[in-house]
């Protein structure tokens, strides 16, 4: 299999080709770069369609439509379920479809964009560059600073995670880079997690 | 006589109504053949020399896939090394070469392989990404050229990131900082990656 990103365009041709293949109506829940990218319009490219859960028909025929798509479009788009993912408790409530796919039988179920968001933030503790899809996010999406902390906070903060304190610095640094400075350094302040040192301004 | 707008529009639902009274194996033949025309053109799927960064990237997606049979470049070494010395400011390369160097560990020259990371001053970055192909993998990747290079490189190169981005953030530097597995501090990398997270993409990539 070649080793390729690929665009919303491409991964758009790649889904009507699995729905065209699809024997009967089924629903994924996608997290991830192709969540963001499908569900939310981000350029950023991804290496593949990370699945979560599939609420609605076969594993089997997802899994046949899949591989016929493959074939039809010379798109080699791996499908395959979340390696572990770190995203806010109480997500499943609030899924949204993904809209204007023109779909039939496949339905493209992402998160709320708070909780990619956070999924993301948590994800770049290990994968920096993942901060990138967040501020891409937040360029066509606008992100509330208050809601994404409280969100955080309360749903995120004391997750089983092996370095909570690496979790709390991601969150630092991405508030730094979405907000600001001084915005990171408050959150780093409250989760008691360092901050990078400012350099000195030049004398007037 | 209509505007150009919306003749444009007839046209659009013209084509709509005539897809609609094709069967579906029509439809999907017709959508295949626009597909494969797109975005998989005739010809070779990189260049025989890659020496661009487009070259370059192309070369590590597609080499060693079912899509490249039959296709060659001429210094699979040289290559290689390039590929190696553009991972600074492309990440998605960093992410794709372990797999590439596992691909190709059977055709290597690793004596060509060493002396060619050595000339282009990347021989203790071709170290860590032989050591992360071998961790990822589980197999021993080029365990000649990774005993050469450790002998060069390993504890004595000077700590640098991996990632040209996050060496120009000091936000994200402190966060890659405390991500870097010791194996690739060795290497004189902050590399910001778990292993874990590169053996998650290659388990995905190689199982296809």
């Amino acid at each position: 299999m070649s080793l390729e990103d690929f665009d919303r365009r491409q991964l758009l041709t790649f889904l009507r080709a699995v729905d065209r293949n699809l024997e009967s109506a089924a629903a994924v829940v996608v997290v991830g770069g192709a969540a963001l990218s499908v569900g939310y319009g981000v350029e950023k490219r991804t290496s593949d369609i990370d699945v979560i859960d599939l609420v609605r028909g076969s594993n089997a025929d997802l899994s046949t439509a899949v591989s016929k798509a493959r074939k039809e479009t010379g798109l080699a788009v791996s499908v395959s379920p979340a390696t572990v993912t770190l995203i806010p408790d109480r997500f499943e409530g609030r899924l949204r479809p993904a809209r204007g796919l023109r779909l039939r039988l496949l339905k493209f179920i992402v998160p709320e964009k708070y909780d990619l968001a956070l999924s993301k933030i948590a994800a770049s503790m290990t994968r920096p560059h993942d901060l990138d899809a967040v501020l891409e996010l937040h360029a066509r999406h606008r992100l509330s600073k208050k809601v994404l902390l409280a969100r955080f906070d309360g749903e995120m903060a004391r997750a089983s995670v092996a370095d909570e304190r690496q979790l709390a610095l991601a969150l630092a640094v991405a508030v730094a880079e979405l907000y600001g400075d001084e915005a990171g350094r408050e959150v780093a302040g409250a989760y008691g997690v360092p901050a990078p040192k400012l350099k000195a301004k030049p004398r007037k | 006589m209509k505007s150009s707008s919306r003749k444009s529009e007839a046209g659009r639902l013209g084509g709509e109504a005539r897809a609609r009274k094709l069967a579906p194996a029509q439809r999907r033949a017709v959508a295949s053949k626009a597909a494969l025309a797109r975005w998989r053109p005739a010809g070779a799927p990189f260049h025989p020399s890659p020496a661009s960064a487009k070259q370059l990237a192309s070369f590590v997606a597609h080499f060693g896939s079912q899509a490249s049979a039959g296709f060659r470049v001429s210094n699979l070494e040289r290559s290689l090394t390039k590929a190696v010395a553009l991972t600074g400011g492309d990440a998605s390369m960093a992410r794709m070469l372990p797999v590439l160097l596992w691909r190709c560990r059977a055709l290597v020259d690793q004596t060509k392989l060493v002396a060619a990371s050595v000339e282009l001053g990347v021989g203790a970055r071709l170290g860590y990404f032989l050591d992360l192909a071998s961790r990822v993998s589980g197999e021993r990747v080029c365990a000649a050229a990774r005993a050469e290079l450790r002998a060069r490189y390993l504890g004595k190169a000077r700590l640098e990131h991996l990632h040209d981005q996050v060496a120009a953030s000091p936000w994200r530097s402190m966060l890659a900082e405390g991500a870097t597995p010791p194996f690739a501090r060795r290497w004189g990398l902050l590399t910001g990656t778990s292993v874990e997270s590169a053996k998650d993409y290659f388990d995905k990539v190689a199982l296809l």
